[in-house]
């Protein structure tokens, strides 16, 4: 369980970071550390495979793109697919957080 | 930004990296990749002003595990791994939200159905290439079934378009002694069944009959009955328009009044209402339109455009009581059975035989339901066989769909075991299966329909000679109801045990497990597939049987040539030639100028048509002997001179008949080789005297000996014949028979215009081709021989399906042991054997079981009479046949994935997971 509850945070996390705009692997790491403020600081070593999952799921696309004077960088954005799902996925995670919660209660009482 | 030691990113992670296993490019994308990532914290750490060392901590603090990363990216990119991965948080969200739908709505059954049809739909949506097989292969079958079960409603179940018509019967005579079961009724007799029957609240008697009708732009042929009193009230018809006979028109002199059918309306009045009351030209006397019966009315048969009042004659009433030609209806009254009118009227029919010893003894009566006429009996049993066929067809592909998901359940199984593992009740679980495969055979069922709407207006629209009542044929609520009913069985059948199986998944072990798991499952598969083969092989056995009975029956000398045959059927009314001499005189002028037609070889004219199927039959007996019930009767032919020739009859000895057998000749006829044999036993026929029912008091003279002509089909038993010269017995209906060496393109239209050339009142009826006749004769053995083979063909095409797959999935199975194989050195062609032979095994022991299967169904077909025709049910030609075509498809349906399998690179198939 506890892979998966990682696993299932930064899909949620990667796909509404994308949901603004297209973004490459290295800025989506920053953000993840900087809107966290340090609290969900997670390795590359996840970060890559997920983005690769997620892209073999068809809910995000990767591109090279090259700007003028730069090296080309793979940007990811959201597809269709990804769009349509992220709802769902906020709100059953939102639904298994507050499982969570009510389970630690339960054991507290 | 500071200037530090320039590093090569790339090259650091390649170094560090171990091989993916991807695809070269795809693996410099990843290394780039990473490399930027490195990079970018790298820079940062410098920028932020940390020295060249701390920066490239950070960097390789980015990836503490090299070989961890590897392994995650591995799993990520590839497919295998990616799905099942991908189905695990999918689980957790289904089992939330089928959480949540139950608390929503109280748990109650329809709830859970509802749910689990949701469920299920959500399901196979994510697969459609997979539901979409499956519900084509049950479409397959529930759409066969679907319209064999709408031709058996239509032919055998559904009630005639009569109010009460389980009342409806045909009283009709009956000679046991002479073997015929059902005969025509005589006037005399009806008229002493209807004045002293009580069973009947009500019986009329109708004659056939045909007018050529002269109003419209050429002579047209009206057919149907005349009626007497009581008929369409026996029916309980009321018309659409107009009125019916009343009383006083069933008197000779009144009866000129016609009641006619919706289709003859609207053909030769345009649907007028004004037709009401209109004059007709009908032989040449006129006749007035009473009324017009709805378009559903058709008694007696389909073809039924006219109805007249029946009045007889003195004649008809006083000396006609051997003579039989009426038909009849009846309506049992309230409360009597079919047998105890039988037996009341077998009372009266014993006391007009000793009344009438003469013309009534050896004659019965026979009760016929009339849902058993018109060929129903007959057709029963060939539609009784197609129903057992199709619900072969809709085995195999049960079997084969529940391969299919078998096959699928390696993917299933960790889905299963994670709602399981999350508190799903196993029943809970194989209910949700049960589910899935019924809405997958609903899906069949609505495409199947489809199939049958469509092949039910094909069998709808056939002819009554190819399949009595078929315009009843068609998809209605009961054929809905039977879809649907076996739609729901279907779904569950083939559902069961993939449910079953996978429900009983073993949790611990499905999750550890990548999907190979299963190997009871592939004994179950391989099970079904020795049954799908048992199953087709026993059909095509059938049909084999039944494809040699007819080329057996199609090769059979009929006695006659066809080919470039022609034949159309004329009228001499008595009211334009009164006479024998005038009726002479017409024939014989139409058939000058038809001989005269260019393209036309020879032509005659005869009586009764060979090979049509119908007859005249009269007694014969040696000249001075008695007329008596146990002479033997012969088929009569009235023929001109040349008619044998143009038939291309054999002549065996005598002579054929001349111009000079006249009426002041004396008389003369020609017997058949089969009259001879029976009746001159080891005598020269040439010369001997007969006496022949029609004019029993003439005696002719056998001039000659004719080869053996089929008159009913193939299968019939040989009767008797007799030939005689038409000059000598002249009469007012007979049909005109040519020959052409050329296409016969235009001749139906030569001979409109020879025959309007002699008399322009008189129309050509019914212009058709001895070829057309001949396929004809043979049309219900086709129409099963057909249908039959369609299904075997289906089964058989289904299992080599189901083979296939088996075979596919099994060669999948096996990827990592034909890789060690070929590894140590295996040839290609040794796996292909390897593979194909696993599969033949398979093969064989369905066709092991299928010949005993089909030893025991074909004797049972045998036991329907003319089912088989020439062949025995062990035909040994048949089942080595199919046997050997078996094989053949079955090889191939090995010989695909096992080509595949021995063209697997070996490292592949021992990397394959």
């Amino acid at each position: 369980m506890q892979p998966e509850l990682k696993k299932g945070t930064a899909e949620v996390l990667i796909l509404s970071l994308l949901e603004q705009r297209p973004r490459h692997g290295y800025e989506i790491a920053k953000l993840i550390e900087k809107r966290s403020e340090g609290v969900l600081e997670f390795h590359v070593a996840s970060l890559y495979p997920m983005l690769y999952r997620l892209e073999r799921r068809g809910w995000i696309e990767g591109r090279w793109l090259e700007k003028a004077g730069q090296r080309r960088r793979r940007f990811y954005k959201l597809t269709t697919a990804g769009r349509r799902a992220l709802p769902e996925e906020r709100k059953n995670w939102r639904e298994f957080i507050r499982a969570i919660e009510r389970v630690a209660q339960v054991g507290n009482a | 930004m500071r200037e530090g030691k320039p590093i090569d990113w790339k090259q650091y992670v390649r170094q560090r990296l171990p091989a993916l296993g991807l695809s070269g490019a795809r693996e410099q994308e990843i290394v780039e990749e990473l490399a930027q990532q490195l990079d970018g914290a790298y820079s940062e750490a410098l920028a932020r002003g940390e020295s060249v060392a701390e920066a490239e901590g950070r960097a390789a603090a980015q990836i503490p595990n090299w070989a961890s990363l590897a392994l995650e990216i591995r799993r990520a990119e590839q497919p295998l791994a990616e799905k099942i991965a991908a189905t695990v948080p999918e689980n957790w969200r289904e089992a939330m939200r089928e959480e949540n739908l139950r608390k929503r709505r109280g748990g109650n059954m329809f709830a859970d159905l509802f749910q689990d049809v949701q469920y299920a739909l959500r399901m196979l949506r994510k697969s459609p290439g997979f539901a979409a097989l499956v519900v084509l292969t049950l479409a397959l079958g529930i759409g066969a079934n679907s319209t064999i079960f709408s031709v058996i409603n239509g032919v055998l179940l559904r009630p005639l378009p009569y109010s009460e018509p389980e009342q409806l019967v045909r009283v009709l005579e009956s000679n046991p002694r002479k073997g015929w079961p059902t005969f025509s009724v005589s006037p005399p007799n009806f008229l002493d069944w209807r004045a002293q029957a009580h069973s009947f609240a009500g019986l009329a008697a109708t004659e056939n009959n045909a007018y050529t009708y002269t109003g419209g732009d050429v002579p047209e042929r009206w057919t149907g009955p005349q009626v007497t009193e009581g008929f369409f009230e026996t029916l309980r018809v009321q018309p659409e328009l107009g009125r019916l006979f009343i009383p006083d028109e069933f008197q000779a002199g009144k009866n000129h009044v016609v009641v006619i059918s919706d289709a003859l309306w609207h053909s030769a009045f345009a649907g007028d209402p004004a037709a009401i009351g209109r004059s007709v030209s009908l032989d040449g006397q006129s006749y007035t339109v009473i009324g017009v019966m709805g378009p559903s009315f058709r008694f007696p048969n389909p073809a039924t455009q006219v109805w007249a009042p029946l009045a007889f004659s003195p004649n008809e009433l006083q000396n006609a009581r051997g003579a039989h030609f009426l038909g009849d209806i009846a309506r049992l009254g309230p409360g009597v059975s079919v047998a105890q009118a039988q037996s009341e009227m077998a009372a009266i029919a014993e006391r007009l035989e000793k009344q009438y010893p003469v013309s009534n003894s050896g004659w019965t009566v026979a009760i016929v339901p009339l849902s058993e006429g018109g060929g129903v009996a007959q057709i029963r049993p060939a539609l009784l066989v197609l129903l057992g066929a199709v619900g072969f067809v809709l085995l195999i592909a049960c079997a084969n769909a529940a391969n299919m998901l078998l096959a699928r359940a390696t993917v299933r199984h960790r889905e299963i075991a994670i709602r399981l593992a999350l508190g799903a009740g196993r029943a809970r679980v194989v209910r949700q299966l049960l589910t899935e495969s019924v809405v997958l055979s609903f899906a069949g069922a609505a495409l199947g329909l489809l199939i049958a709407f469509w092949s039910t207006r094909v069998i709808a629209a056939l002819p009554p000679r190819f399949l009595p009542r078929a315009q009843m044929v068609s998809v209605d609520g009961r054929v809905l109801f039977f879809t649907l009913a076996l739609a729901l069985v279907t779904g569950i059948l083939f559902g069961l045990a993939p449910a079953l199986t996978l429900g009983r998944e073993d949790l611990a072990g499905a999750l550890k497990d990548g999907g190979r798991a299963g190997a009871a499952r592939g004994g179950l598969r391989k099970l079904l597939v020795v049954a799908e083969v048992m199953l087709a092989f026993v059909l095509l056995s059938g049909a084999g049987l039944l494809v040699r009975s007819f080329t057996h029956l199609t090769s059979v000398d009929l006695g006659l040539q066809t080919a470039g045959r022609y034949a159309f059927d004329l009228s001499a009314p008595q009211t334009r030639y009164p006479t024998p001499q005038k009726q002479l005189e017409f024939f014989n002028q139409v058939q000058q100028r038809v001989a005269a037609l260019p393209g036309v070889d020879s032509s005659a004219l005869v009586s009764l048509i060979p090979i049509s199927g119908d007859d005249e039959m009269y007694e014969v007996a040696l000249a001075g002997q008695p007329s008596s019930e146990s002479n033997p009767s012969a088929l009569s032919y009235r023929v001109t001179p040349g008619f044998l020739r143009t038939m291309g009859i054999r002549l065996l000895a005598g002579r054929d008949f001349t111009t000079a057998d006249d009426l002041t000749a004396p008389h003369v006829c020609i017997i058949n080789d089969v009259f001879a044999r029976a009746m001159f036993p080891g005598r020269d026929p040439i010369g001997q005297k007969i006496q022949f029912g029609h004019q029993f008091n003439i005696v002719r003279e056998i001039v000659g000996v004719a080869g053996y002509v089929n008159q009913y089909g193939p299968a019939e038993e040989k009767s008797l014949q007799v030939y005689e010269p038409f000059a000598q017995f002249p009469r007012t209906d007979m049909s005109v028979i040519l020959r052409t060496s050329g296409s016969g393109a235009g001749l139906a239209a030569a001979a409109r215009v020879a025959v309007r050339e002699v008399d322009p009142q008189q129309a050509v009826i019914g212009f058709r081709s001895f070829d057309e006749l001949v396929s004809e004769s043979v049309s219900l053995p086709r129409f099963r021989t057909v249908l039959l083979g369609l299904f075997a063909g289906l089964a058989a095409l289904l299992a080599a399906a189901g083979l296939y797959g088996v075979m596919s999935y099994t060669v999948t199975q096996q990827t990592q042991e034909i890789g060690i194989r070929m590894a140590l050195g295996a040839q290609p062609s040794q796996i292909l054997r390897l593979i194909v032979s696993r599969g033949m095994g398979l093969v064989a022991a369905g066709v092991a079981l299928g010949l005993a299967g089909a030893l025991i169904l074909t004797r049972v077909m045998q036991s329907f009479t003319a089912f088989l025709f020439g062949v025995k049910p062990n035909d040994p030609v048949t089942l080595v046949g199919v046997t050997i075509l078996f094989a053949l498809v079955a090889a191939t349906a090995c010989w695909l994935p096992a080509w595949r399998a021995s063209r697997v690179d070996p490292l592949v198939a021992l990397r394959y997971e």
